[in-house]
């Protein structure tokens, strides 16, 4: 690796808005594993779930899966940058 | 008055010492660049504060033996026994960590703190410590001038240390040089005589500081230049840890009551210590020689025995007092009661929490969902409705029927008894946090503080919507007293809601929840304006009530679209820069038409 190269990388590494970026990506990808959990959750209660419950949890999984696709948007949006 | 001669009385004793002994003013100065490096000390380790101390004094607090070996731990690495703490004071105030769990904290940084004898004695003594001082000092101050905020507390810590070491330094030479003038040993005093005059001095001499480990070193470098005896300095160290007792003490009157707590175990643990010490100090020093020749200390090696002693010393009031640990929280609880609060008076917010940015965070967020309770309580009434029953799994149209006979309250009284002082205060409280906070946390104050304007506009809301509920409760128009009768049962339902998803937070993340009920909210919105036009078209109402139905379910929507956002700052468990992300996943409307 050329010096060039190496003093790039050094600058974007301790740059302080690289920095906020990465802590960014790390808390969303945080949050994206808790909802994809909670959508695991929400699968498995839908096979016994009927009626008032399971309009609730389809409601719920709209929801979580919407809110994963901004996520996952957000995400794609700080990598590529 | 007593405190505006002593600063004079020192300045003057001071000035003379330095006029009369060149050796004096060596040694003082020695102190006092020892006394800058623990301030740039703390301050260095206060960046780093935000997060891992925090997230580690939270863990500490189920067990004893945890919180014993945080303070040890904390206080080792720091060498500061007064920042662990305020840190422990700021997080037993705001509710995060137990008056056990503090107790524990503070006897272990008592212990902590008896690293420094070793390392000074050990280390300080032997090796020419200035040599490091000085490239420590330039290379921290080089990094104090840093923009980041890690890299400016590096340097705080790495320039304090280079001015501890350069301190002690002074203060050893100080006393080679005092020695062929003055022999302060001379002025030795035997038996429970010296015991007791050189306990009174330590006690002096680290209230003047306001630093025992500061008082430590000085006895430290004297004994190493033979300028007091073993035996003195034995007493001289049970004095200073007596004279940091004061020091707390003092601290804590303007605290609230779980710091005088603190202050009061503090105490009871030195003073308790030192009686048994001063009552055995002859047993007590049998012991160190047998202890120093086990571990290998030679017998004339008085720095290392001082350092075993104080060791030994904390130790014995460890075992002392442990096992009252639970009669001695009871007696504190008894003894020093909290004063009466009134409902508007902050119970979280303290000057202690003020430099530490995740715990000021915390004391603000619980202070405000302590305003969103107050706020609940004026909103529930205001609506003419049954908090207790509303909390309750009763049905909601039971709810409103057993709300009836509730009598209809002045909204603007309650706002002024229960909510506007305790918002100016947290307000006041958020501007006066450090304002050297970082952007996360500054970004997290703005969410905070935008949280309590959220409150005080649904308040307000609820005013306005409160004049036609009456008005339009008693007429004869049953269509427009039943529109009126569904606004209410919907902000119910929203009330009831908000509740419920505080109080699942950690089974159902709170964004989806919250996002939940924003899509019903807006289906229910769409449904009221179909319904509205209907009875427009249909001359089931006038215009002027559609106008004024209009403009309340305005307000119900300001209403239950303020307690959404409240939930979305205040409800969100984790760290600060989790919840962000979390608050950026959250749909706005057009995520929810999407």
């Amino acid at each position: 690796m050329g010096i060039k190269k190496l003093v790039s990388k050094y600058k974007k590494l301790v740059d302080s808005k690289e920095l906020g970026k990465r802590k960014k990506v790390k808390h969303l990808q945080h949050v994206l594993k808790k909802l994809k959990k909670y959508q695991g959750k929400i699968e498995l209660a839908l096979e016994t779930a009927s009626g008032d419950e399971k309009a609730k949890l389809l409601k719920q999984q709209t929801i979580v899966e919407k809110q994963q696709k901004k996520g996952n948007k957000l995400l794609k949006s700080l990598t590529t940058e | 008055m007593v405190r505006n001669i002593i600063l004079p009385v020192i300045f003057a004793v001071l000035a003379y010492g330095f006029w009369i002994s060149p050796d004096f003013k060596e040694i003082s100065a020695g102190v006092a660049i020892f006394l800058f490096g623990m301030l740039s000390l703390e301050e260095g380790f206060k960046a780093f504060t935000g997060g891992l101390l925090e997230r580690l004094l939270k863990r500490t607090t189920d067990k004893l033996w945890k919180s014993l070996t945080f303070g040890i731990v904390s206080t080792t690495l720091m060498q500061s026994s007064s920042l662990v703490s305020v840190i422990t004071i700021s997080f037993l105030s705001a509710g995060l960590i137990s008056l056990v769990a503090g107790i524990g904290i503070i006897f272990g940084a008592n212990l902590g703190t008896t690293t420094g004898a070793w390392l000074v004695a050990g280390f300080g003594l032997k090796v020419k410590i200035s040599a490091y001082a000085m490239p420590m000092i330039v290379f921290g101050v080089i990094l104090v001038f840093q923009k980041s905020p890690k890299l400016k507390g590096a340097g705080y810590i790495l320039a304090g240390l280079g001015f501890l070491f350069l301190g002690i330094h002074y203060m050893k030479e100080g006393f080679e040089a005092f020695k062929s003038s003055i022999d302060l040993a001379a002025y030795a005093v035997d038996g429970y005589k010296g015991v007791m005059l050189f306990t009174l001095i330590g006690m002096v001499a680290t209230v003047v500081m306001q630093s025992s480990h500061a008082t430590l070193v000085l006895i430290i470098t004297a004994l190493a230049a033979r300028q007091v005896t073993y035996e003195n300095a034995l007493a001289l160290a049970i004095g200073a840890n007596l004279g940091t007792t004061i020091t707390a003490v003092i601290g804590s009157l303007g605290s609230n009551v779980d710091g005088r707590r603190l202050a009061g175990a503090h105490m009871i643990f030195n003073l308790a210590t030192a009686a048994v010490s001063i009552g055995f100090i002859y047993q007590l020093t049998d012991l160190v020689d047998q202890a120093s020749a086990y571990l290998g200390v030679a017998a004339d090696d008085y720095t290392l025995k001082l350092a075993v002693f104080h060791t030994i010393f904390n130790t014995l009031g460890i075992v002392l007092m442990l096992p009252f640990i639970n009669l001695l929280v009871r007696f504190l609880q008894a003894v020093m009661k909290p004063r009466a609060r009134t409902v508007a008076q902050p119970r979280y917010l303290n000057e202690a929490s003020k430099s530490l940015d995740d715990t000021a965070l915390n004391a603000i967020r619980k202070e405000l969902l302590h305003l969103y309770d107050n706020a609940y309580t004026v909103i529930t009434r205001g609506l003419q409705l049954d908090e207790s029953a509303l909390r309750s799994d009763m049905p909601l149209d039971d709810v409103i029927k057993v709300s009836q006979s509730l009598e209809i309250i002045d909204i603007d009284e309650q706002y002024n008894t229960a909510i506007k002082s305790l918002h100016s205060d947290i307000i006041a409280y958020i501007s006066e946090v450090r304002p050297s906070a970082n952007k996360e946390v500054t970004d997290e104050l703005f969410v905070l503080r935008n949280s309590g304007r959220h409150i005080i506009e649904a308040i307000k809301a609820t005013k306005h919507l409160q004049k036609n509920l009456i008005r339009y409760a008693s007429v004869d128009d049953e269509k427009v007293k039943q529109e009126y009768q569904d606004l209410r049962y919907q902000l119910a339902y929203t009330l009831r809601e908000v509740e419920q998803i505080r109080a699942k937070a950690d089974v159902v993340p709170v964004i989806v929840s919250l996002d939940e009920l924003k899509v019903e909210m807006k289906a229910k919105d769409a449904q009221l304006d179909i319904e509205l036009e209907d009875l427009i078209r249909q001359h089931k109402i006038n215009p002027q009530q559609a106008t004024s139905l209009m403009n309340d379910s305005g307000y119900a929507c300001e209403i239950a679209k303020g307690l959404v956002k409240v939930g979305s700052a205040l409800f969100l468990l984790e760290d600060i820069a989790t919840n962000a992300a979390e608050r950026d996943l959250a749909l706005d409307d057009g995520d929810i038409d999407a």
